[in-house]
């Protein structure tokens, strides 16, 4: 892509080569300074968002804001002023772009041009149970195309916790092609959750890159319940010993949307643990995949693995493809998967039914049931209440009618 | 209460009631009885409205109506209750979650607000001390990783919660000790009055020590083939199922 020669973004700026570039002015390619009034577009989120919260906003793939900011054991501001600042420049060097697997298009893509993005770092040691919610708003009036980078770098022994809030209005397309690194430190705690409601004229594809550290453990929660055509890949990799990974993934689809989710677990050293748990319905003519790959090498002795998919099919035209992929290199390890495509069981119905719930009810108590399996995986009361409140109201929306 | 007449239902093409009577008055309580397979479980089936089973002849008439038209839930909300033989577990469904929804639903049907939560808990724990049932189960997901003698009391709970006119208690006492069979049966009892009325499914006589019937049914081979008073229990207690190999469905 001769674009991304022109455009580096690996160091945040324009970079050229002067000789090539002589006639043309490529400042016009630069970034413009971006300055949205937050106060007036973002008001009505923060009144439904949870309030132990730490808010961040970005707006068709930029930052709001463009400093650093330090609160609550957190370090967050936009990519490029972390670049920029003496503190955090070299830890953006140190891993921008070494993470992400960049022989995938989509993500060469993202790396193709200027990057924005968000960068949150936590300090090691600190333990926090304040939540930094990044709420990316996309916002179509006009076509759009937002290219997001993040990178987020969890210091030793931190314990914190990263809720993405999508959400978008306008009816013009909109593509979103972001890519996440994550670093979690040694021993590190943290929580990642990604909750996807943008619009049905979306297009996305949210590449997330984690690396692991020994002994620390990464949730990931990666709930779609938007967009048209969706692609997420979620790829972890356990690069050090006595690390626990666990992923959780719900995919709502309805309409013609088509949701595919894709993870890597790559246990590249011995005693490991992951454990994922994926789980989708799809209703109309909607599609639903579950692609989860994991690659135990043989250096990884002593891996526990265990991967399970549940899926519901609730209309006759809607598909679901899962597919597990194991590769098990090393003979000392534990693994299992699992995947199961049904229907709503009609012996849970007529229990219900047979307490006075009518079937429409008793089908939307056992979609919410299903679904918020994987909002039960978050220990924080108030997001997990959050995320069931969000799933339920996904529900009630073209799901079961 | 209830009258059901030469009801035949089938299942997948195999007929399994063969012209089923019976009566059921106002507070009265009646024990059926009968061997494994003879349809016991598949009449409390038809009569909730599983819609698994397909009912081809005969009628039940619940309260001066025909219900053989109606939704499981409406005849549960006009006072049907199914104590399950086998309780299925619902994971994701929490209890208090399902409890609402089926006190609600039956508030709605009969043109009620919805219950507030302050009195919804007062009734949730009101009904749990009334079963002996542990609180700990009430606030899990529905009858998940429960045993088997915990999802009849649970049963028991919600029969307790939702006071229907008429119960069907399908084996309730299988899967419960003696200790267990007692203070379900008590439970039971408690919300026994002469308003509502008791169907008694079961295999052995000893649930009737506790719960004491006003008649004896013995359904075999899908058809009510001797009916009397509470020494039936005790007889069939004695002589065994036997008796009834002479009988021709
Ligand atoms: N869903 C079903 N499909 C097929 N056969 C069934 C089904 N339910 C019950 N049966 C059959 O109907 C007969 C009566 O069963 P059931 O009503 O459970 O008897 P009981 O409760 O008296 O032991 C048995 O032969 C059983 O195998
Ligand atoms: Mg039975």
């Amino acid at each position: 892509m001769s674009y991304g020669t022109i455009i580096s973004a690996t160091d945040g700026n324009v970079s050229v080569n002067p000789e090539k570039y002589a006639h043309t002015p490529v400042e016009c390619f630069q970034d413009e300074k971006f300055g949205c009034d937050i106060s007036r577009t973002f008001k009505k989120y923060d009144k439904i968002l949870p309030v132990d919260a730490i808010k961040f906003y970005t707006y068709n793939g930029k930052c709001c804001d463009d400093s650093i900011r330090i609160e609550d054991g957190y370090v967050y501001g936009s990519l490029a002023a972390a670049l920029h600042s003496p503190e955090y420049g070299e830890t953006v060097k140190q891993y921008f772009g070494k993470i992400a697997d960049k022989n995938d298009r989509a993500i060469a893509a993202n790396f193709s041009l200027d990057c924005r993005g968000v960068f949150v770092a936590t300090m090691p040691y600190c333990k926090t149970d304040k939540k930094l919610m990044i709420i990316n708003f996309t916002e179509s009036e006009q076509p759009v195309i937002n290219l997001m980078h993040n990178l987020f770098v969890f210091g030793e022994e931190s314990c914190a916790c990263i809720v993405e809030y999508c959400v978008s209005s306008g009816q013009s397309p909109a593509i979103s092609n972001n890519v996440t690194e994550t670093v979690v430190g040694r021993n590190a705690k943290i929580n990642i959750v990604r909750l996807n409601e943008y619009g049905a004229n979306s297009k996305l594809i949210f590449s997330d890159f984690h690396k692991q550290c020994a002994c620390s453990v990464l949730n990931h929660v990666n709930i779609v319940a938007g967009g048209d055509t969706v692609r997420t890949n979620t790829e972890v990799c356990l690069a050090e010993k006595r690390c626990d990974c666990n992923l959780y993934g719900l995919s709502i689809a309805s309409g013609k949307q088509h949701i595919d989710n894709y993870t890597f677990i790559d246990h590249a050293v011995s005693d490991s643990s992951s454990n994922e748990l994926y789980k989708s319905m799809a209703d109309d003519s909607a599609t639903g995949i579950f692609n989860g790959r994991i690659l135990v090498r043989s250096e990884a002795q002593k891996t526990a693995a265990y991967q399970s998919s549940k899926n519901i099919l609730l209309n006759r035209n809607a598909k679901i493809y899962a597919k597990p992929q194991l590769e098990i290199y090393a003979d000392d390890v534990k693994c299992s998967h699992g995947a199961t495509i049904g229907q709503l069981n009609d012996d849970e119905l007529f229990y219900m039914q047979a307490r006075g719930i009518g079937k429409q009810t008793a089908r939307q108590l056992l979609l919410s049931g299903f679904a918020n399996e994987i909002a039960g995986k978050i220990s924080d009361v108030e997001l997990r209440e959050f995320l069931v409140s969000k799933i339920n109201e996904r529900l009630a929306v073209n799901i079961n009618t | 209460m209830i009258k059901i007449t030469d009801l035949y239902a089938e299942v997948d093409g195999k007929e399994i009631l063969k012209g089923v009577n019976l009566e059921i008055k106002t507070g009265e309580v009646h024990a059926i009885m009968g061997p494994n397979g003879s349809g016991k479980s598949t009449l409390a089936s038809v009569i909730a409205g599983n819609g698994r089973f397909k009912v081809t002849r005969g009628d039940i008439v619940f309260d001066g109506r025909s219900i053989l038209d109606l939704p499981p839930e409406d005849r549960a909300n006009l006072g049907i209750f199914l104590s399950f033989q086998y309780p299925v577990e619902i994971p994701g469904v929490s209890m208090p979650n399902f409890m609402k929804a089926a006190v609600n639903e039956r508030r709605k049907f009969h043109g009620l607000e919805p219950v507030n939560a302050h009195d919804f808990l007062k009734l949730m724990r009101e009904k749990a001390a009334l079963v002996g049932i542990d609180s700990s189960l009430i606030n899990r997901p529905v009858n998940e990783g429960f045993s088997g003698g915990e999802k009849k009391r649970n049963e028991i709970f919600q029969m307790a919660v939702l006071e229907p006119k008429l119960a069907i208690l399908d084996e309730t006492d299988s899967g419960l000790d003696i200790d267990a069979l007692k203070t379900v049966s008590e439970g039971v009892n408690k919300l026994k009055n002469k308003n509502n009325a008791l169907m008694v499914i079961t295999h052995y006589q000893r649930l009737l020590d506790y719960i004491v019937p006003d008649a004896v049914h013995i359904l075999y081979k899908g058809k009510i083939v001797e009916s009397a008073g509470r020494e039936l229990a005790l007889e069939l207690e004695e002589s065994g199922y036997d008796r009834l190999k002479n009988i021709e469905a």
